[in-house]
């Protein structure tokens, strides 16, 4: 599994209370028949981390490496969606 | 000598082949000695095949030349849309509307479209031509009708206007050559809101339409993030640009994804860890640390790299060598090296405030400990139990915490503990009804049936449905209604069994009271032999329905075996597989449910069934089969039973792990004939060594205890499986060579070596004396004389023939040609000053009682790195704990050292 806290886009020193807003707000917008997968995901996360008590145990006994998608999030995460430039339509179809 | 012109069907055949080169050869051959036109359209499409061909190749260039030379070969052919798309692709615009408008000429025709769909990809971002707008011939063409409107809705759709690309879009015609585009905006527009609709809309793009590469960036667009990543690898430069700026990506992200690029697929660990110290700066202390250790564990057994030792502070080191060590060491040195953690989490004797964070670690490790590492179930138990009373204090509001402990206490018959720690559970959470059903089950478990009955309503009471509930009320009516009949009341046992009739689910259930009725009618004088067999087949006939009547028979006092014969159920006939399983689905059943009667009671019921098993063993079954049968055995303490089918698994499957272990277990559980040292634990270490290869945690740990038991050397001591790790690329100095060993065995005489074995043995060696009396020296000596040691190492027979006061090891020691000893390697001596390969110069020894880096006000967890590059995860760490070993608790078992294995990580 990924880094739970980004999964849920939540600091790493957050609440049960910020943990539980996060995922009902993830679900909100991505349903189980929308995206079974992110659903799954989000879910998994929100069990990992949902009490301080489950927050302390991941951190002590979880062994999952960090993945490139983990360190990117971390050091440069995405901004809002953008729009390609017409350089770049350019270059896709006259390649 | 002359060539032979080649047959028409000879060119053909290479045309149709793919041979290219060589039909327009025969073709340009053919032409010359008949009239061009009869070849040209051969000619024309063996030209066109090497075109593509060598455009497919990416060389546009070449590919071009060789349409230029079938346009002139091939006078008067129209152009080929290909032809165009390339000359479009070069740049050539000018010649590509020549060609354009000599198709146009010719009316309108399938070439015609296709040409126009490649000029509208190029004319959606590029500059029409000048004068080609004003062209009184294409003012009608849909390529220059629409394209003003395409144009627009990309310029409004990439300016951020959605709802005036929108309307642009509105306005472009079905059948226009700008139709894929349009697909592809509206797919783009929706992206975001709805991912799903927008691929569909990309499905109808064609694989080879000209805007074909925007839908294949879109639909790379559209994947999860975990998978966007290795395909961006995959993609060209303009794809992963344009998908980057769809999705949002900064140029830091960027940059930083082309370093991860680097990393390999899966990421090297060893890389992962420098590239993340370059960014150390982004990463919380608790990130930081938690991926260090995951990282150093992905490492192992590889050598780290030095940036990562660096990091580790103290509580790094030990937390991820237990990590590492608890998967193969045994229970007693898992345990230590929990403790060891915890310690330094909260110096003993100094227990953290119930509910703080670091009492919550210690409380999670304490669980961990039992149910995780399943240390509850081995000798280590009584510490154990301990340890998770002790989590109940520091964890008070954690429900599953107090019914791992009840549960335990349940399964292990101690109704004593059980009682109290279930009224605490009761006093914090008398509402639960998981609480209130495991007070049914402890009620039912102590033969407290009307309260168990009480509790069973006041849960239906709340939850009607509640199946675990309704189960364990028709449990206990059955429970009553069997005490009933041992006190011979009969008609109160016939009530009880109305009320169990009532909570019955299903046919079993409905069986079961009726089988209790039969054998109330039994008791009574009054046997029913045709119903008591009717139960035996409804409830699975053959070995399964007998032992489900023989247990509820000797539950009543009768002997299994006679009541059986009594009702004419014997013999017990050889069952089948699925009988067999389902035996064993009972057996467990019983002993998960009455843990406290197993040994007296099974030992009755299983008598009249050793028979029919023992040939079950010959049975076809499958590994599973067998591993599920020796574990019920093995549980089930019937270690004869056991042995015969660990021999049959083992003459299938030889030197299956999981098997030998079965089979040496069950060995040792029955009265030894002859000795079982020595000579038996060759197939034990080798057991060992295939469970550690192929990654059988379980096994191993086990295969590690009954080598501890059976081994008259402290197996482990000596032995460091992870000796790879710790002293990578380091020579090992502390190994005596073999030679050298046996030369220091032949200066000793037998009485010295007599000493050394009784030091060696300790208590095993009255073992010895009562196999071979008090001449040990004796035994040893027929047994070396008759061969039976000839499996042990060479060094090994020297050190028992000089014991047996032989001048010389014995001429037939063995048939099998000598390899050399397993060779141990001796423990690294706590403190070394030797610096290990990869990590710098060792920390001085610390201050015996110093003060700790850590506790509950600078929680390891999150605590500073401590900067001293080398530390050791055991042996070197400073911390005063670490160092002296766990301190000594109240009741530790004997014999548990707090000095096991002590490793250096890095």
């Amino acid at each position: 599994m990924r880094d739970p806290y980004l999964i849920l886009g939540i600091p790493d020193d957050a609440s049960d209370e910020v943990v539980h807003a996060a995922y009902l707000a993830a679900i909100k917008h991505c349903p189980p028949d929308r995206d079974p997968r992110r659903f799954a995901d989000l879910r998994q996360a929100y069990e990992t981390l949902r009490t301080q008590r489950d927050r302390l145990a991941w951190e002590l006994f979880d062994i999952t490496p960090p993945r490139p998608l983990d360190l990117l999030d971390r050091v440069a995460p995405a901004g809002p969606p953008g729009r390609p430039t017409l350089a770049q339509f350019r270059a896709l179809l006259l390649p | 000598m002359t060539k032979v012109a080649p047959s028409a069907a000879q060119a053909q055949a290479s045309l149709a082949a793919g041979r290219y080169r060589e039909a327009i050869e025969q073709f340009k051959t053919l032409s010359r000695a008949e009239p061009p036109e009869v070849w040209r359209e051969g000619l024309a499409a063996a030209y066109r095949g090497r075109a593509l061909e060598l455009e497919a190749k990416g060389m546009g260039k070449e590919a071009l030349t060789i349409w230029d030379n079938r346009r002139q070969a091939c006078p008067g052919l129209a152009p080929d849309p290909r032809h165009l798309a390339l000359l479009l692709r070069l740049g050539q615009s000018e010649a590509a509307l020549t060609g354009y408008r000599s198709l146009l000429a010719g009316g309108e025709s399938a070439a015609l479209a296709e040409v126009r769909g490649h000029f509208a990809a190029y004319w959606l971002t590029e500059e029409l031509p000048p004068g080609l707008a004003t062209d009184p011939a294409l003012a009608e063409d849909p390529l220059l009708r629409d394209g003003s409107t395409a144009r627009a809705a990309l310029a409004a759709w990439c300016a951020g206007d959605d709802e005036a690309a929108a309307v642009q879009l509105k306005a472009i015609p079905f059948r226009s050559p700008y139709r894929d585009f349009t697909t592809l905006l509206k797919a783009l527009m929706s992206r975001e809101k709805d991912p799903i609709a927008s691929g569909k809309l990309l499905e109808r793009v064609a694989a080879d339409s000209p805007f074909a590469p925007l839908a294949a960036a879109l639909r790379l667009s559209l994947l999860p993030d975990e998978e966007l990543l290795p395909a961006l690898g995959r993609a060209n430069q303009p794809s992963r640009d344009f998908v980057m700026s769809l999705r949002g990506w900064p140029e830091r992200r960027r940059q930083l994804w082309r370093e991860t690029q680097r990393l390999g697929d899966p990421p090297d660990p060893g890389q992962m860890v420098v590239l993340l110290r370059r960014y150390r700066q982004c990463f919380s202390e608790h990130w930081w640390h938690h991926m260090l250790r995951a990282l150093g564990f992905a490492l192992y057994p590889h050598k780290a790299p030095a940036a990562l030792s660096q990091e580790l502070n103290d509580f790094d080191h030990a937390l991820l060598g237990t990590l590492i060590d608890e998967r193969e060491f045994p229970p007693r040195d898992v345990y230590t090296f929990w403790t060891e953690v915890k310690d330094l989490i909260a110096r003993p004797g100094h227990s953290p405030a119930p509910g703080s964070p670091d009492a919550l670690r210690i409380a999670l490790i304490q669980r961990r400990l039992a149910d995780r590492l399943g240390l509850l179930q081995s000798r280590m138990r009584p510490m154990i139990e301990r340890e998770l009373a002790e989590s109940l204090e520091l964890d008070p509001d954690y429900l599953p915490g107090y019914l791992l402990l009840l549960r335990h206490y349940r399964n292990q018959g101690n109704l004593t503990l059980a009682r109290p720690l279930m009224e605490r559970i009761l006093q914090r959470w008398p509402e639960d009804a998981e609480v209130l059903n495991e007070a049914l089950e402890l009620a039912i478990a102590g033969d407290a049936f009307k309260k168990a009955a009480g509790l069973a309503k006041r849960i239906l009471d709340r939850d009607p449905i509640n199946r675990r509930a309704r189960h364990n009320l028709f449990r206990a009516h059955l429970a009553h209604a069997r005490k009933q009949m041992k006190r011979n009341r009969h008609d109160l046992a016939h009530k009880e069994l109305d009320q169990a009739d009532r909570w019955a689910e299903g046919a079993e259930h409905q069986v079961r009271v009726e089988l209790l009725r039969g054998l109330s009618q039994h008791l009574l004088g009054k046997p029913d032999r045709a119903a008591l067999q009717l139960a035996c087949n409804r409830l699975g006939g053959g070995i399964t329905g007998r032992l489900t009547l023989a247990l509820e028979a000797e539950s009543l006092g009768f002997s299994p075996h006679h009541f059986l014969q009594g009702i004419g159920l014997t013999p017990i006939p050889k069952p089948v597989r699925e009988d067999l399983l389902a035996y064993c689905r009972i057996l467990r059943t019983l002993l998960e449910q009455e843990d406290k009667v197993q040994g007296r009671r099974l030992a009755r019921v299983a008598q009249p069934f050793q028979g029919a098993l023992r040939q079950a063993a010959r049975l076809p079954l499958d590994a599973t089969d067998y591993e599920t049968v020796c574990e019920t055995l093995r549980l089930a303490g019937l270690a004869e039973l056991r042995l015969e089918f660990a021999k049959a698994a083992l003459r299938r499957w030889p030197k299956r792990p999981l098997f030998v272990l079965h089979r040496y277990e069950a060995q040792t559980t029955l009265p030894a004939p002859g000795s079982r040292f020595l000579h038996d634990l060759r197939p034990l270490e080798d057991a060992l060594t295939q469970a550690r290869a192929e990654g059988d945690q379980r096994t191993t740990h086990r295969l590690l205890e009954l080598l501890k038991d059976q081994s008259p050397f402290d197996f482990d001591s000596e032995f460091n499986p992870f000796s790879d790790f710790e002293d990578f690329g380091e020579e090992d100095e502390d190994v005596i060579p073999n030679d050298e060993l046996a030369a220091e065995i032949a200066k000793m005489d037998p009485d010295s070596l007599l000493q050394i074995f009784k030091l060696m043995l300790g208590p095993s060696f009255k073992d010895l004396e009562k196999i071979f009396g008090k001449d040990v020296p004796g035994g040893i000596r027929r047994m070396l004389a008759s061969g039976e040691l000839s499996d042990l190492p060479p060094d090994v027979i020297e050190m028992l023939s000089q014991l047996a006061g032989l001048s010389s090891p014995q001429p037939n020691v063995g048939p099998r040609t000598p390899s050399p000893p397993p060779v141990r390697r001796q423990p690294k001596p706590k403190n070394s000053a030797e610096p290990r390969p990869g990590t710098a110069s060792p920390q001085p020894p610390p201050v015996p009682g110093g003060p700790k880096a850590t506790g509950p006000s600078a929680s390891p967890v999150a605590g500073q790195p401590s900067g001293k590059p080398g530390r050791g995860a055991r042996s070197e760490t400073p911390a005063p704990a670490t160092q002296a070993g766990p301190a000594p608790r109240d009741g530790d078992e004997p014999g548990v050292s707090p000095s096991s294995p002590q490793l250096d990580l890095f």
